[in-house]
């Protein structure tokens, strides 16, 4: 199967797609406000007449490079261009301040292809198995499932526990306009008939993250952009004379792996998302370091710490999402979009009916970390360039690209009108601070939680206890009650400190 | 460059702002979607054991009706994040009306004259005045997706 994978490669497509989609992602994680899910949102069009290997490495290529590109910007401006950078720029800019910034983005680089390179080995150990597990899995089991990937969305996806279960059940309630799963009835459509095939991902996806962020801009009106605020001091040292050698990352290996495991193990939980593991790892390597008080400085390790524990959450968050079809945050909603497009419906018989092309992907990801190192080296330099674009010349692309996007789907205006609808309920909830990436989820969640919760009943003539009776289920739902009460007793603490404070 | 979403003290706080309106919205359209059940979706019973069409989405909505109530009630004396600036909200409303209008329009004057138009109002309304710029790379923008639509994609545009 692996040698098969293998072969896959070998295409000349492959390569263009990986190249290209690297280069788009650090470019696109270079500008702050621009993050990994819009650009992917945007690119997912461009696939279409891809086949499924090319199309989903560009995607991937694009979360990777993004995710590295955010920490240009961070060391350079101390702005992340992603949040999940947001605890590189801690180290980073004073380090570029320094004169350092050279170092520092090559340490960034270095350690986001660790932190990469290590869960994708996790993402080929435990996928495939968990896969098998699931095959197991009936609808009670599902339901189950389901309900507790939700649940973690709610309890530890950060902010207010209210206000994410109050968006996801925004998105589980938007995901019923359609016909129903079961019986086939139209629900909500108001007598359209485009309506009848519900909201489509895609459409809505590029709505909430591309065109919300279009109309936050408007809403803002002219802004000054980064190259106003003054970006020559530091830019000027990325090809700084201090190259980072062996010796030097072979001193933070320790740190390295810590991070990598912090960041894939978050990964696979649903919702927490690349933010909270990047802080994580990088208090856990203040803490053990010997230079501790240096961390806030310009510090290497706390460049080196956050990078690789972000890095490592992409391999972490394709787990669920490959392996059961629940997706762990916005970004893989996002590509979990993508694989449905080409016909790969993630789930437990995904490796079954997709093996190749799986594998393919998986072993591309790992691969991925040569134009990652290769063009990231070459880039430092024209990212800054790339930084200085102002949002009233890029907002008025993203909005051409996202009506364009929108109509490609299914060449329809009426998921135009969808994209531009939930662009303008993304923006009002942005503007209010209510979180998006619950409602997503919830959206993509909630139709296989209904199929598989009527279909459970319906086999048990709508007798509850059939999910008394499976240990699976109770097993979930006793994770799912503890995980509660862990959600319960963090806010306690968390009132009692503020309390104390 | 990014727009951070607005914490209640980053653009004023009062008593009812955009997150009580936006809850109370959401109830009182789960609300409607209660009461509107029976005639959104029309069941056929044909006396099957377990759950029908409705099931489900009466069960989410009274669980939105709940969490959003619960929300409004526990946040009740909690400083609340303003609306903010009504020349913003014109803003955003006149792009939403723009990209609206090219949407009805596109049928009529094609994607290219309508996404053009989109790029150059918006570049406007962001406050670019320079032609290179406010009308040129829009232009130019909307010509090249619109030929790689066609000869790279092979979508028919309208």
């Amino acid at each position: 199967m692996l040698l098969d994978a293998f072969h896959a490669l070998l295409d000349v497509w492959v390569l263009i797609a990986a190249l290209c989609g690297v280069a788009i992602g650090i470019v696109i994680g270079a500008i702050p406000g621009l993050g990994p899910t819009l650009a992917i949102a945007l690119l997912i069009p461009v696939t279409f007449t891809l086949s499924p290997i090319p199309a989903i490495i560009l995607l991937l290529g694009v979360y990777q490079g993004a995710i590295f590109g955010g920490s240009i910007s961070a060391i350079l401006l101390n702005v992340p261009g992603t949040p999940s950078s947001a605890a590189t720029a801690l180290d980073g800019h004073p380090m570029a301040r320094q004169g350092r910034a050279g170092e520092a983005l090559r340490i960034a680089l270095y350690a986001s292809v660790f932190g990469n390179v290590f869960s994708c080995l996790v993402l080929i150990l435990l996928a495939q198995p968990l896969a098998s597990l699931a095959l197991d899995f009936g609808p009670a089991q599902m339901t189950a499932l389901m309900t507790f990937a939700l649940a973690i969305i709610v309890l530890f996806g950060g902010g207010s526990i209210l206000d994410a279960a109050l968006m996801t059940l925004v998105g589980v309630a938007a995901g019923i306009v359609g016909l129903d799963p079961i019986e086939g009835l139209p629900r909500f459509t108001f007598g359209s008939f485009a309506a009848e095939d519900g909201l489509a991902l895609i459409p809505v996806l590029i709505g909430l993250f591309a065109m919300s962020e279009v109309l936050l801009q408007a809403f803002a009106g002219r802004q000054q952009g980064p190259a106003e605020r003054g970006i020559d001091a530091v830019s000027s040292q990325t090809s700084s004379p201090r190259a980072v050698g062996w010796l030097s990352l072979w001193k933070m290996r320790v740190t390295l792996l810590i991070s990598s495991a912090i960041g894939t193990f978050v990964g696979i939980l649903p919702g927490i998302g690349s933010t909270v593991p990047a802080f994580v790892s990088y208090g856990f390597a203040r803490s053990r370091s010997r230079h501790g008080a240096r961390f806030g400085h310009g510090e290497p390790e706390g460049v080196a710490a956050p990078e690789a524990a972000n890095n490592a959450v992409t391999g972490g968050a394709l787990v669920p999402m490959l392996a059961l079809g629940i997706p762990g945050d916005a970004v893989t909603a996002v590509i979990l979009g993508a694989f449905m497009l080409q016909g790969l419906t993630p789930g437990p018989f995904l490796f079954q009916q997709h093996g190749v092309e799986v594998y393919a992907i998986f072993e591309a990801l790992i691969l991925l970390s040569i134009p990652c190192i290769l063009l990231g080296l070459a880039m430092f330099r024209g990212a800054v360039h790339v930084i200085r674009i102002q949002p009233r010349h890029l907002f008025p692309i993203i909005a051409m690209l996202a009506i364009f996007g929108a109509f490609s789907v299914n060449n329809s205006l009426f998921d135009v009108a969808v994209m531009l609808g939930a662009g303008v309920v993304g923006f009002v909830l942005r503007r209010a601070g209510f979180p998006l990436p619950p409602l997503l989820i919830g959206l993509i969640l909630g139709p296989p939680l209904e199929q598989s919760l009527r279909q459970a009943l319906l086999t048990s003539s709508g007798s509850a206890t059939i999910f008394v009776h499976s240990p699976i289920v109770m097993g979930l739902v006793v994770v799912t009650l503890l995980c509660v009460l862990g959600a319960a007793y963090q806010r306690y603490r968390a009132a009692r400190r503020e309390r104390a404070a | 460059m990014s727009v951070e979403p607005p914490s209640p003290t980053a653009h004023g706080t009062s008593r009812h702002g955009l997150q009580t309106l936006i809850c109370s919205a959401i109830l009182g359209l789960a609300a409607c979607g209660l009461l509107t059940l029976q005639a959104q979706v029309t069941v056929f019973d044909f006396g099957d054991p377990g759950p029908d069409a409705r099931f489900f989405p009466r069960l989410v909505l009274w669980l939105l009706i709940l969490v959003a109530a619960l929300r409004l009630w526990r946040h009740r004396r909690t400083p609340d994040s303003a609306l903010g600036a009504a020349a913003g909200w014109a803003r955003a409303l006149a792009a939403m009306l723009l990209v609206a209008a090219a949407i009805a329009a596109m049928n009529t004057l094609g994607f290219i004259v309508s996404v053009a138009a989109v790029g150059i109002v918006l570049a406007w309304l962001l406050g670019e005045r320079r032609l290179r710029f406010s009308v040129l790379l829009p232009l130019v923008v909307a010509l090249a997706i619109a030929w790689v639509a066609r000869h790279g994609l092979h979508l028919p545009l309208p």
